[in-house]
């Protein structure tokens, strides 16, 4: 399912005096299986973008189309609310139920799957996160930080959702824990084909995963294109305040001594890796 | 998704922000206990006189107060409609097969939603105008003599300031934690009342989860700067009563003489 968002606004509490612009015509397009990264400063507006997309909220103005759904600020229920799941920030703080498995088996319930098809999916999402299946039957307030967040993201996976959206799944997990994390998600990308919407303070992830990426400031979009181009213009990224990737650092800081420069459109240190020795193979054949 | 919480303070610089916390809490409570003996057209129209311009006093929008009676509106047309059909007296105005409205049931009912509307309205002047430090700080003062009599007072204060401290928290928690189970298909809205209390269940225990745990926190950072209850504690903002404050015990003088001398 392709997402087509055009010129969507969102206004909170609309004539009141706290009334707050928090999205002003934010346009984007995300073919079906890709994924999108979002990022900018705290505040600019990505939490909201990402209620809209999730159809949590409605649109003050503009419309977003998920292949044949399609929203506008006229539109009474919003449709494609089961195909989206939406992962939020400290997604371990929505875990209620007594077991694991009950706490997983929650949205395909609410989906009126069957009791059947209900053991099927729990038991695919406990594994598609790297969790032992010996857990279901544990409470998950007895779990580890990490565990509790995978199990969340398991609740999320077991509604299988044609798009994912993460709200800064990588907070607050040290560095083995977001690389875990990473894989995983990237991994469920490739086998299941998901679209994957990303929000991240993370320029490596951004570069790692992304296929594109928008900057959001002030609640517009002030740049939408591929990781690349966002990382070969300093300028601009200075400007939104955001980082290199520490790859991209590395291979400046190497550029700096070479003459011919290294490609920083390479963002994979595997890929970094061979490029190097193909160069080196190269330069001891001459 | 609301932010506004009834009674929320809304800054500002008006006289009326800038009296003694004390001498409002006592004036309105005060107040209070004038309404009771408002009872006929003209007395009211004095205090409806002295709530409006305490209104316009506060510069803040006549919409906040509308926000503010808003909750107990179904209350006041409840009692106005029970004392129109109930109370006899007077020459009757209405007569139907079921009740008839006599001339006193509607002068009750006029009083009665007009002294809970007055009511709610200094309430909701006393909260818009004052933070809720300052109210608690004016709260454990005056309430200071009862700790004779063993009443834990600076820890009554306490509670109060840390509780409506996290109000907007706790608020903002709750929208978050609905959207997320909203986002996992949850139904709130359908069904009969036993099937939509059980629905709130994914969203009440994460809640009362992360109160405990937020409480523990608070508990935690309060201990590891030695905080240890009232005794020997000295304030960082002392309240101090001016010549305004004092000119509030004159204008209440001047409206118990008004309503005595009106009332009949
Ligand atoms: N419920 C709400 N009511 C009123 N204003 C809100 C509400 N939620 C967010 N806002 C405002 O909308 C703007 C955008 O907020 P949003 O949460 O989308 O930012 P964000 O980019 O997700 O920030 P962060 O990186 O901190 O998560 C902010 O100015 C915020 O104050
Ligand atoms: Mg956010």
């Amino acid at each position: 399912m392709d997402i087509d968002v055009k010129e969507l606004s969102y206004v909170y509490q609309k004539g009141t005096p706290f009334e707050e612009q928090a999205l002003s015509n934010v346009s984007l397009a995300i073919p079906h299986g890709k994924i999108q990264a979002i990022v900018g400063k705290t505040g600019s507006g990505k939490s909201t973008l990402i209620g809209l997309l999730s159809g949590l909220l409605r649109p003050s103005s503009g419309s977003i189309t998920i292949g044949d759904y399609h929203v506008t600020s006229k539109t009474k229920k919003i449709p494609f609310r089961s195909k989206v799941g939406v992962v939020f920030q400290y997604p371990e703080q929505q875990l209620f139920a007594e077991t694991v498995f009950k706490d997983i088996a929650y949205g395909p319930s609410n989906q009126g799957v069957s009791l059947k098809g209900i053991e099927d999916r729990v038991q695919q999402a406990i594994k598609m996160v790297g969790l032992d299946e010996t857990l279901l039957s544990k409470s998950p307030f007895g779990l580890s930080g990490g565990q509790m967040r995978r199990v969340a993201l398991a609740g999320v996976l077991a509604m299988e959702p044609s798009i994912l959206i993460l709200d800064e799944p990588t907070a607050g997990l040290d560095r083995a824990g977001s690389e875990q994390l990473l894989s995983l998600i990237q991994s469920l990308h490739e086998k299941n084909q998901v679209t994957i919407i990303l929000v991240t303070h993370q320029m490596d992830e951004v570069a790692r995963l992304a296929d594109q990426v928008l900057v959001m400031d002030k609640g517009e979009s002030a740049f939408y294109g591929t990781p690349i181009e966002l990382f070969s213009d300093k300028e601009r990224l200075r400007e939104f305040g955001l980082e290199l990737p520490t790859i991209t650092k590395l291979i400046n800081h190497l550029n700096h001594r070479i003459n011919s420069p290294i490609p920083t459109s390479i963002f994979e240190l595997d890929q970094l890796v061979a490029y190097l020795e193909k160069r080196r193979k190269e330069t001891e054949n001459e | 998704m609301s932010r506004i919480v009834i009674g929320q303070f809304m800054p500002g610089n008006s006289i009326l922000h800038r009296f003694d916390p004390r001498a409002k809490l006592l004036f309105v409570f005060l107040f209070f206990f004038l309404i009771f003996f408002v009872n006929n057209i003209s007395t009211y129209l004095v205090i409806y006189l002295f709530v409006f311009f305490c209104i316009g006093l506060s510069q803040i929008r006549i919409r906040l107060f509308l926000g503010s009676i808003k909750p107990v509106l179904f209350i006041i047309i409840f009692t106005s409609i029970l004392h129109l059909v109930m109370t006899k007296g007077g020459t009757i105005l209405l007569t139907t097969p079921f009740f008839t409205v006599y001339e006193e049931g509607v002068r009750q009912a006029a009083f009665i939603s007009s002294r809970f509307l007055i009511l709610v309205v200094m309430a909701s002047l006393l909260t818009f105008t004052t933070s809720s430090l300052d109210l608690t700080d004016a709260l454990e003062q005056l309430m200071g003599p009862l700790r004779k009599i063993r009443v834990p007072v600076h820890e009554l204060a306490l509670m109060m300031s840390i509780a409506l401290r996290f109000i907007p928290t706790l608020w903002e928690e709750t929208e978050k934690i609905k959207n997320a189970q909203l986002a996992r298909g949850a139904n709130l809205e359908s069904g009969n009342i036993f099937k939509r209390l059980t629905a709130y269940i994914p969203i009440f225990i994460p809640l009362f989860l992360s109160s405990f745990r937020r409480a523990e926190e608070l508990a935690m950072a309060m201990e590891a700067r030695a905080y240890r209850g009232g005794i020997g504690r000295t304030k960082f903002r002392l309240l101090e009563y001016k010549r305004k404050d004092y000119m509030l015990i004159v204008i209440f003088l001047l409206l118990v003489i008004g309503i005595g001398w009106l009332r009949s």
